[in-house]
């Protein structure tokens, strides 16, 4: 008797260990394991503790790379983009514009098999989360974690590659498929966000084919980007800031 | 990109609607579904074959029908959200997909008819069940299905026999089993097509005949009573379908107040050899029944960690009975409750 009233003051007192209130009576005397933490949180979809959960891990264990995949899958996820949520979006976008071969497809990550109709940039665009500093960040750790790793899992990380390229140009033009990005614009913004501007505009002329109906200013991008290396600086920013210093002139 | 995702769409779609899965078992009645899945000595259940051993001599019962049907309730929400839509496309299929995913589906329906003649019960049986479940692959974030539909139908026998205060019994079933499960991934899902579809299913289905056979010994000793029961200490057939050997302990305390109201309460364990491999808590079941005369009555309990709950109408000609339970379908407690209701009507001459 006494232990049965010791264990009902266990399960009525006990702080629960999962990440989510399930409403089950044993949850105080369950103990987790890195795999079990991690796929409870994200089934009860608390994001952040999927999150603590592995990065925690990879502290551990650095080489532990399922657990860098799942840090990208749960950001995905909790920013919309699982692929039933993009299945969903894209599903309500109206596509006109081609600008994706199949086989562009195929090594973007997106498990393409079909390219019978095309996504257009703005389309893609308008569905991926703004581009706010915690987003920004959050994709970023994601790369950061999918780094070591990416050519062992090179269409994971070419899609999480391109989502931050896209979240990335969201930032910067509210018309996603303007082809011009001129100098006051630039002048105006800070200097990570115009590096990162060209980085990724750099990117982006790189990556789309020729063929598509949006043409982006590869030439210029490439003239300004070769302007920027020859101006005098000790790094990268400082060269930049006398690029732009040099054409407000 | 747009169609890439569409045939995604599409190919999950026939997923959710094709794949309908069933495992497990519906050996617990709602009465006992409500008692926490225990309650082998409350009423004469079939899992507990000992108890034919204390009825007495000449005919006892006639099951004429014996209908029941248990189901997750996110079937139910399911259906209203469908029904709420102005139309079906697979926009909206996508948008259920969506809400439901990582939700477990169950349904099951069983009927069963017998005869039962002072201590042996024959009877005929029939049972379908079915699991689904659309989850998302927590690696690489793609979808993966998992469905399983097991059909099994076939005659038994039971019979039991008691010696002072001790009683023994057995059940020997002859059951003709389909059981087709499938699991699909993304890689799969993303090649899937109709064929492919149609493939699958056929080379995914089971069939054989299973003979098992599954004693029980109970010991009562005036308000107390103890119980083992070993399901599938026989069984033959293929190892995907027949019954896996497991140990049960039941302990069970009956009080009756003035000869009318009576409580009975009781712990089952089951699993005891860890043939399946479920958790500790999972094979924790209590139980509390308390009844007016055997004629009306209510269940409480506690199965793999939730509550569970019950009310019964047992007349002569008609038993009803209505449970609502949790099922754990996940490895661990809590990690994918599936609550259920389960509903029997049994009409006949019954005990």
């Amino acid at each position: 008797m006494k232990k049965i009233l010791i264990l009902s003051l266990i399960i009525s007192c006990g702080k629960s260990t999962l990440p989510c209130p399930t409403g089950n009576v044993w949850n105080p005397l369950v103990k987790l394991s890195y795999e079990d933490e991690f796929r409870f949180a994200l089934t009860c979809h608390n994001y952040n503790a999927a999150k603590a959960a592995i990065e925690k891990e990879i502290l551990s264990n650095p080489s532990h790379d399922e657990a860098r995949l799942s840090y990208g899958t749960v950001v995905l996820r909790q920013m919309g983009l699982s692929d039933i949520d993009l299945a969903l979006k894209l599903l309500s976008q109206k596509s006109s514009t081609k600008l994706y071969s199949e086989e562009d497809l195929k090594t973007s990550g997106f498990n393409a098999t079909s390219s019978s109709t095309g996504l257009s940039l703005s389309d893609f665009v308008l569905i991926i989360p703004d581009s706010t500093q915690a987003n920004l960040d959050q994709i970023n750790k994601v790369i950061d974690y999918l780094t070591p790793i990416e050519d062992k899992y090179s269409g994971y990380s070419a899609k999480v590659n391109t989502i931050s390229l896209f979240m990335k140009l969201k930032k910067f033009t509210v018309d996603p498929t303007s082809s011009t990005i001129d100098l006051n614009q630039l002048s105006q913004m800070t200097l990570p966000d115009a590096v990162a501007l060209i980085e990724q505009v750099s990117h982006i002329s790189g990556l789309i084919p020729g063929g598509g109906t949006v043409s982006l200013p590869e030439e210029s991008m490439k003239k300004i980007v070769t302007d920027i290396q020859n101006q005098p600086g000790a790094d990268d920013q400082e060269r930049i800031q006398n690029y732009i210093k040099s054409q407000l002139q | 990109m747009l169609g890439v995702y569409l045939k995604f769409a599409i190919h999950r779609t026939l997923v959710i609607t094709l794949s309908v899965n069933i495992f497990s078992s519906l050996e617990a009645s709602p009465r006992r579904e409500g008692q926490g899945g225990a309650g082998i000595f409350a009423a004469p259940t079939i899992e507990n074959p000992a108890y034919l051993g204390n009825l007495g001599d000449g005919f006892q019962e006639l099951e004429l029908l014996s209908p029941e049907i248990s189901a997750s309730r996110n079937l139910g929400n399911l259906a209203t959200d469908a029904m709420s839509q102005s139309s079906i496309g697979t926009d909206q299929i996508i948008s259920l997909i969506q809400k439901y995913q990582d939700v477990p589906f169950y349904v099951g329906i069983k009927s069963s008819e017998t005869f039962t003649y002072a201590h042996t019960r024959i009877g005929l049986f029939q049972s379908l069940e079915a699991n689904a479940l659309v989850g998302t692959d927590p690696i690489l974030g793609g979808a993966e299905a998992n469905v399983s539909l097991k059909v099994a139908t076939g005659p038994e026998i039971s019979y039991g026999k008691s010696f002072d205060d001790w009683s023994v019994g057995a059940r020997l079933k002859f059951m003709k089993v389909s059981l087709t499960q499938i699991n699909l991934s993304t890689s799969e899902l993303s090649t899937l097509d109709a064929n492919a579809l149609k493939n699958l299913s056929q080379q995914n289905v089971t069939e054989g005949q299973v003979i098992t056979l599954d004693p029980s010994v109970n010991y009562h000793y005036q308000s107390v009573s103890v119980g083992f029961m070993v399901p599938g200490l026989i069984s033959t057939g293929k190892s995907v379908l027949k019954d896996i050997r497991s140990l049960n302990y039941a302990l069970g305390y009956t009080e009756t107040i003035e000869n009318a109201f009576r409580i009975h309460g009781e712990l089952y364990l089951t699993d005891l050899l860890n043939a399946y491999k479920n958790s500790f808590y999972q094979k924790i079941h209590l139980g509390l029944e308390g009844s007016y005369r055997g004629w009306v009555g209510f269940n409480l309990g506690l199965s793999d960690g939730y509550p569970t709950y019950g009310v019964f109408l047992n007349a002569k000609i008609i038993n009803l009975e209505l449970a609502y339970s949790t099922k754990e379908s996940g490895v661990l407690p809590g990690e994918h409750p599936s609550q259920r209701v389960h509903a029997l009507a049994k009409i006949g001459w019954l005990l």
